[in-house]
C-alpha cells in the first residue's frame, strides 16, 4: 500500500492523463504554419556522395524545401556536431557512413507529399570499402570512417575521449589497479573466456519526433529529448545562437531508454526549419528510430586468476565495443563498460582495456545502464564458469569474493554502499517463497556506477489557491519522475500530492539540469525539489509568523495552508493578510551542485546501483526453446518513494533484460541492416515474462537523495542474461557465450553436448 | 512509412466489388483486414492504384453449416473464427490456431481469406486448411470456381487467384475433428508449422508449412498412418518423418535447425491428432 493510495490518490502524477489519452506528446504539437519533413536515407553503408538530383522531388506540388549537405555551409555556423567529437554532420555531406543516414530532408505541406518526394530524390553514390564489425575496424588496412573530427572536452560528460590517431578507435580506456599481469603469474588457475553481445534497438514505443520553429530571433524546439539542455547547447553552437534564444520544450515522452538522450534529431529538424522558413515537424517511424541509434555491441574477453582457495587474485579484460558510424556518447559507454565488468568483488589486481571503434552501422548511443549489460553478461557468466571448473557452488564462489560494504571496487570510485551478502540472502528467501523447487536456479550480481553529474535545479511556486507548481527539466519518460518529485515536495510541505503539478520541462521556464538518465533524477532533481520545498516552507512560515505575530517555529504547514495554535489559514487567506490582496505566491528555488555541503558529490558515483537476479528456466531440449518460470530481482535503492513505480521500474528493466538475453540483436550484413524493422525485430512479449516474478527493494535510508533514496531504474536490466545462461549451464549442461540465446543457438549447444556425451 | 496515394472503393455488393476489380486489372486489389496489405503498402513493398474494400459485403463474412460442410466466409476475422461454436466443434485445430495467431489487434481485424490470398510464407492457416482438405471458392466476372486448399498457394506471396478474383469462402468437410496443428514461433511468426488430420474412414493428411515456399504433403507419414491399425509406434513414426523431411529442399541460414524442428513439429502434430482421434501410442 503506497502513501498515495492511502490518501486515495493515484501514485503516478501522470496516471489519469495517460489512461484517458489526454497526455500530450511531441507528436500532438502543432504550430501555425507548420510543414512536415520526411527523410531520404542512405542505402549505402559507406560511400561518397557523387551527386544529388532533387529536380523531380522539387517539382512535386506541395514541396516546400529540401535540405541536403550542400546547404550546410551557408545555413549553419557549425556543420558537424557531437558530444565528444564534432563528427556528425547535421545532414550527410560528401559521404555517408551507415545505411539509414539522412541524406536529404524533404519539407512539404503534408507528410504524404514529403514521403512521395523522398522517393523521387536520386542520389549517385561512389561506394567505399565497408567496415561492418568492430573487429574489422581494427584491421591495419581498414578504411577510416571519421577522419580528423574535432575533439571536444567537458562538453556533456566530464573529460575527453582518448582516440587512437590514424585508426577507427575513438576511445581507448585503460583501467589498472595493482599488478594484473604479475598476480596472474602467481595464480593457481587462470580462466579465459570470450563473450559477445549484439547491438540492440531501444524500441521505445514512441519513435523520435521533433518540431522546430525559428521565431523572431530565437528557436523553439519541441522534442522527446531526455537531455534538453544538451540539445539546447548543441543547437546554440550549430546555429550560432545564444542559449537564451533557444527554447527546448519536452512534453511526455513515450519511452527513451537512452535512445533520446544526449542529442539526436534536433539539429537536423531545426536546419530544415531554417531552410524552409517554416516550422517543421519530423515524426519518425519505429523503423526510422531503429536506424537512428542503438546500444553498442561488444566482444569481451576476460582472464581471471584464482588462488587455491577460490579467491580471485586478478582480472584482466579486453573489451571491444562496436560504436557505429558516429561516436555520440560511446566514449562514456566504453569507460562504464570497464568499470561495470569488475562486479561487486574484492579483486586487488585489475587490468582492463576497453576500446570503442567506428563501424559503418547505425550509430551507438546510451542505453539503460551504458556498457552495463555488455560487461555484466561477460563477468557474471564467467563467475559461474569458474565456479563449476573449481567444483564450487557458484553462490559460494561469489560469497568468498564479495566486496563488503565500504570496500573499493576501484580506488578512484566511491566505496561500495550496499551489503551484497544481505541482497543475496533476500533473493534466495524470495525465491524460496516464490518457487520452492528452483534451488539450482541461475544467479547473477551487478554493481554499476551511475548518477552522472550532480548538477540540476528546480523552481517551486506555492500559488494562492494552494496548488503548487514545480518547474523541473527532469523528463517524464514513463519512469514516474513527476510522481517522485511531487511526493518529495508533498512530504516536505505537508501537502496533498494531488495539489502539486510538475510542469513540462521547458528550458525557458525551468532551471538547468544535465538530463534524465543514469538513474540520477530521484537523487539530483529530488534534492533540488527538496531544497526548493524547504525554501518555500521557510518563506511560508516566515509569512505566517508575521501574520500571526508569532515566531516561525510556532507555525506549522497543514494541507492547504498554515496553522498557528488553534487557528488555520488557507494559503489564499495567508497571502491576503500578508500582501493586501488575495493573490500572490511564494517562489522558491533549489539547486544541486558538485560542491553541495554535507555530501561528497565530487566522488563518483553518487551511489552504487546494484542488482541481484535469480531465475528458474524451462528448456524444451528438442527445440531449444527456453522460458522463464520464475524471476526474483533485488535492488538496494536506499528509500522507496513510490513502491509501485519502483517495482515497475525494476520489473520493466528485467523484462528489457530478458529481451537482451533471448530475443534481441540488430544484425548487419556488409553494413546492411537485416532486421531493423518493427516486423522483423523481436522484443519480449507479455507471454514471455516469468509467470512468477518478485522484486525485493532494500531500504536502509542510506542514499544521498531525499529521505535517503538512491537512484534506480537501470539495475534490473543487468543480471538477467547471465542469470539465464547460468541456469542453462547448471540445469542443462550447456554454456552460451553469445547473445541472444536463441532457440537455434541453444539447440546447437545441446547438440554439441550430446556429441560430447556420446 | 506512408503509402503512395491510392483510390479507395467500398462496394456494398459482391457484384460491384467484382466489377471494380475487373476494371482495375492488376493495379487494383481486394482489401479485407488490411493487416498485411496496408503494412506492405506503407513499406512500399507493394503498390496499387486502387483498393477495393470488401468489408461492407455481409455475405463474405458469414460462418454457416449445411450438408455437413462448414462454410467460413473469407472475410471472417481470426477472432470470429476462434470463437465460433461450429468451428470450435468441427475444426478445433483451426479455431485454436485462429485464437493464437499474431496478436489481439491482428486477430480482431485480420481475415482468414486475406491471410490465404496474401500467401505470406510464414502464415499458419494455409497448412491447417490443407490438412483439413478445405475447398476454396472464388468468383470473378468471368465465373466461379473451386480449388483445393492444397493447390491454392503456389509460392511466396503467390496464389492461383487471378487479379480480378475474390475468394468467397472456405469449405471444410465433415469428420475433421481429429486434426491438430503444432508450430514453433520465432516472435509472432511461425518458423515451422505442422498439421496432421485423421478423418474417420478417409486417408490421413499431414502437411508441413512455413519451411518451403508452400505447405507440402508428407506422403511417407500419410502412408504409414494409413496402415496403422492399432497402436502408433513412435520409433517407426520418427523414421517416416525423417524420410519425408530428408526429401525436402531446405536452404539458407540454419537449414539444419529448421529441418530438425520440422521433424519435431510433425511428430508432435501427429501424436496430438492421434490422441484427439482417441487412439493409443507406444514409444
Amino acid at each position: 500500500m503506497t502513501a498515495d493510495s492511502e490518501r486515495g490518490q493515484p501514485s503516478r502524477a501522470d496516471l489519469i492523463e495517460k489512461v484517458t489519452g489526454r497526455a500530450r506528446y511531441v507528436t500532438d504539437v502543432a504550430v501555425a504554419g507548420m510543414a512536415h519533413g520526411r527523410i531520404h536515407r542512405s542505402t549505402h553503408p559507406h560511400a561518397r556522395i557523387r551527386a544529388i538530383d532533387l529536380a523531380a522531388a522539387e517539382a512535386l506540388e506541395g514541396v516546400v524545401a529540401i535540405l541536403t549537405g550542400a546547404d550546410l555551409p551557408d545555413l549553419v555556423q557549425q556543420v558537424a556536431w557531437g558530444l565528444y567529437f564534432n563528427d556528425r554532420p547535421v545532414i550527410a555531406r560528401d559521404k555517408v557512413r551507415y545505411v539509414g543516414e539522412p541524406v536529404a530532408l524533404v519539407v512539404a505541406e503534408t507528410a504524404e507529399i514529403a514521403e512521395e518526394a523522398v522517393h523521387l530524390v536520386e542520389i549517385d553514390y561512389d561506394p567505399l570499402p565497408v567496415v561492418d564489425t568492430a573487429a574489422a575496424a581494427l584491421l591495419p588496412d581498414a578504411p577510416l570512417i571519421n577522419e580528423g573530427a574535432e575533439a571536444i572536452a567537458d562538453f556533456y560528460f566530464t573529460g575527453r575521449a582518448n582516440p587512437v590517431d590514424g585508426t577507427n578507435i575513438f576511445q581507448r580506456y585503460l583501467l589498472s589497479e595493482g599488478d594484473g599481469e604479475g598476480a596472474e603469474r602467481e595464480a593457481a588457475r587462470v580462466f579465459e573466456h570470450t563473450y559477445t553481445f549484439p547491438g540492440i534497438a531501444h524500441f521505445a514505443l514512441e519513435p523520435h519526433c521533433v518540431v522546430a520553429h525559428f521565431d523572431g530571433d530565437g528557436l523553439t524546439v519541441w522534442s522527446g529529448a531526455q537531455s534538453p539542455s544538451a540539445a539546447q547547447k548543441v543547437l546554440a553552437r550549430v546555429f550560432g545562437l545564444s542559449l537564451g534564444d533557444i527554447r527546448v520544450i519536452v512534453p511526455y515522452v513515450g519511452g527513451g531508454f537512452g535512445g533520446k538522450a544526449s542529442v539526436k534529431m534536433e539539429p537536423l529538424v531545426a536546419a530544415a526549419a531554417l531552410k524552409a522558413g517554416r516550422p517543421v515537424r519530423v515524426a519518425l517511424s519505429l523503423d526510422d528510430s531503429m536506424l537512428t541509434c542503438r546500444r553498442l555491441g561488444a566482444s569481451i574477453t576476460l582472464r581471471t586468476g584464482v588462488d587455491e582457495n577460490g579467491i580471485i587474485v586478478s582480472k584482466r579484460g579486453r573489451i571491444l565495443l562496436d560504436g557505429g558510424a558516429y561516436a555520440d556518447t560511446g566514449p562514456a559507454v566504453t569507460v562504464k563498460a570497464a568499470h561495470r565488468a569488475i562486479g561487486p568483488y574484492a579483486i586487488p589486481n585489475l587490468e582492463i582495456e576497453a576500446q570503442a571503434a567506428y563501424t559503418n552501422t547505425v550509430p551507438g548511443a546510451a542505453f539503460r545502464s551504458i556498457g552495463g549489460p555488455q560487461a555484466i553478461w561477460a563477468t557474471e557468466s564467467q563467475m559461474d564458469e569458474i565456479a563449476l571448473e573449481l567444483g564450487l557452488d557458484p553462490l559460494e564462489f561469489r560469497r568468498r569474493n564479495l566486496l563488503p560494504r565500504g570496500g573499493a571496487i576501484i580506488s578512484k570510485l566511491r566505496p561500495l554502499d550496499v551489503d551484497f551478502a544481505a541482497m543475496i540472502d533476500a533473493a534466495e528467501a524470495a525465491l524460496a517463497d516464490l518457487a520452492p523447487d528452483e534451488a539450482a536456479a541461475g544467479l547473477a550480481l551487478a554493481a554499476s556506477d551511475p548518477g552522472i553529474l550532480p548538477l540540476g535545479g528546480a523552481q517551486l511556486r506555492v500559488l494562492a489557491d494552494g496548488t503548487i507548481q514545480i518547474a523541473s527539466m527532469s523528463v517524464e519518460i514513463g519512469q514516474g519522475v513527476r510522481g517522485v518529485l511531487r511526493e518529495v515536495a508533498a512530504r516536505i510541505l505537508a501537502q496533498d500530492p494531488a495539489q502539486i503539478r510538475v510542469t513540462d520541462p521547458d528550458t525557458a521556464r525551468a532551471p538547468f539540469d544535465w538530463g534524465t538518465g543514469a538513474s540520477r533524477s530521484t537523487v539530483v532533481m529530488g534534492l533540488a525539489v527538496e531544497d526548493a520545498a524547504r525554501d518555500a516552507r521557510a518563506q511560508l512560515l516566515e509569512l505566517a509568523a508575521g501574520v500571526f505575530d508569532g515566531q516561525p517555529n510556532d507555525v506549522a504547514l497543514v494541507p492547504g495552508g498554515v496553522a498557528h495554535g488553534g487557528e488555520t489559514l488557507s494559503f489564499r487567506e495567508l497571502y491576503h493578510r500578508a500582501f493586501g490582496i488575495d493573490s500572490g505566491e511564494v517562489v522558491a528555488m533549489g539547486a544541486v551542485r558538485p560542491t553541495r555541503e554535507g555530501v561528497d558529490f565530487k566522488l563518483s558515483p553518487l551511489f552504487w546501483e546494484t542488482a541481484v537476479g535469480i531465475c528458474g528456466v524451462t528448456l524444451d531440449e528438442e527445440t531449444g526453446e527456453v522460458g522463464l518460470t520464475s524471476y526474483v530481482g533485488v535492488a538496494d535503492i536506499g528509500r522507496t518513494l513510490n513502491p509501485i513505480g519502483a517495482e515497475g521500474q525494476e520489473e520493466g528493466a528485467s523484462v528489457q533484460g530478458l529481451g537482451h538475453a533471448l530475443y534481441e540483436g540488430l544484425r548487419f550484413e556488409d553494413g546492411q541492416p537485416v532486421n531493423a524493422t518493427a516486423v522483423a525485430y523481436r522484443v519480449p512479449l507479455a507471454g514471455d515474462v516469468a509467470a512468477a516474478a518478485h522484486t525485493v527493494l532494500i531500504e536502509n535510508g542510506d542514499g544521498p537523495g531525499p529521505f535517503g533514496a538512491k537512484g534506480m531504474g537501470e539495475g534490473g536490466i543487468l543480471p538477467v542474461a547471465p542469470a539465464i545462461a547460468n541456469a542453462l549451464a547448471r540445469r542443462h549442461g550447456i554454456r552460451l557465450r553469445d547473445l541472444p540465446m536463441t532457440p537455434e543457438a541453444i539447440w546447437r549447444a545441446l547438440e554439441a553436448r550430446r556429441d560430447d556425451a556420446s | 512509412m506512408l503509402p503512395r496515394p491510392f483510390e479507395y472503393l467500398r462496394p456494398r455488393t459482391l457484384e460491384a466489388a467484382l466489377d471494380a476489380l475487373a476494371a482495375g486489372g492488376e493495379r487494383a486489389t481486394a482489401y479485407a483486414g488490411g493487416t498485411e496489405l496496408l503494412l506492405v503498402l506503407k513499406l512500399r513493398l507493394a503498390d496499387y492504384d486502387c483498393l477495393v474494400d470488401l468489408k461492407r459485403i455481409p455475405e463474405l463474412r458469414a460462418i454457416t453449416t449445411g450438408d455437413d460442410t462448414l462454410r467460413i466466409g473469407a472475410l471472417a476475422t481470426h477472432r470470429e473464427i476462434s470463437r465460433h461454436p461450429e468451428v470450435c466443434a468441427r475444426a478445433p485445430a483451426l479455431a485454436a490456431l485462429c485464437g493464437e495467431i499474431a496478436n489481439p489487434r491482428v486477430r480482431a481485424s485480420g481475415t482468414i481469406g486475406g491471410n490465404l490470398c496474401f500467401a505470406e510464407p510464414s502464415a499458419d492457416p494455409p497448412t491447417v486448411l490443407a490438412a483439413l482438405d478445405a475447398t476454396l471458392h472464388l468468383a470473378s466476372r468471368r465465373g466461379r470456381r473451386a480449388l483445393a486448399a492444397d493447390d491454392f498457394i503456389q509460392g511466396p506471396l503467390e496464389t492461383r487467384r487471378a487479379d480480378d478474383e475474390i475468394l468467397l469462402r472456405i469449405d471444410i468437410p465433415a469428420g475433421r475433428e481429429a486434426t491438430r496443428y503444432v508450430r514453433q514461433l520465432d516472435g509472432q511468426r511461425a518458423l515451422v508449422g505442422a498439421a496432421a488430420s485423421l478423418p474417420p474412414g478417409r486417408p490421413p493428411r499431414v502437411r508441413l508449412g512455413c519451411l518451403a515456399a508452400r505447405p507440402v504433403a508428407l506422403r511417407a507419414c500419410e502412408a504409414y498412418l494409413g496402415d496403422v491399425r492399432q497402436e502408433l509406434d513412435l520409433e517407426a513414426l520418427r523414421r517416416v518423418i525423417r524420410e519425408d523431411i530428408d526429401r525436402l529442399e531446405v536452404t539458407g541460414d540454419g537449414a539444419d535447425y529448421r529441418r530438425h524442428i520440422a521433424g519435431v513439429m510433425t511428430r508432435r502434430a501427429i501424436t496430438a491428432a492421434w490422441r484427439a482421434a482417441g487412439r493409443e501410442a507406444t514409444s
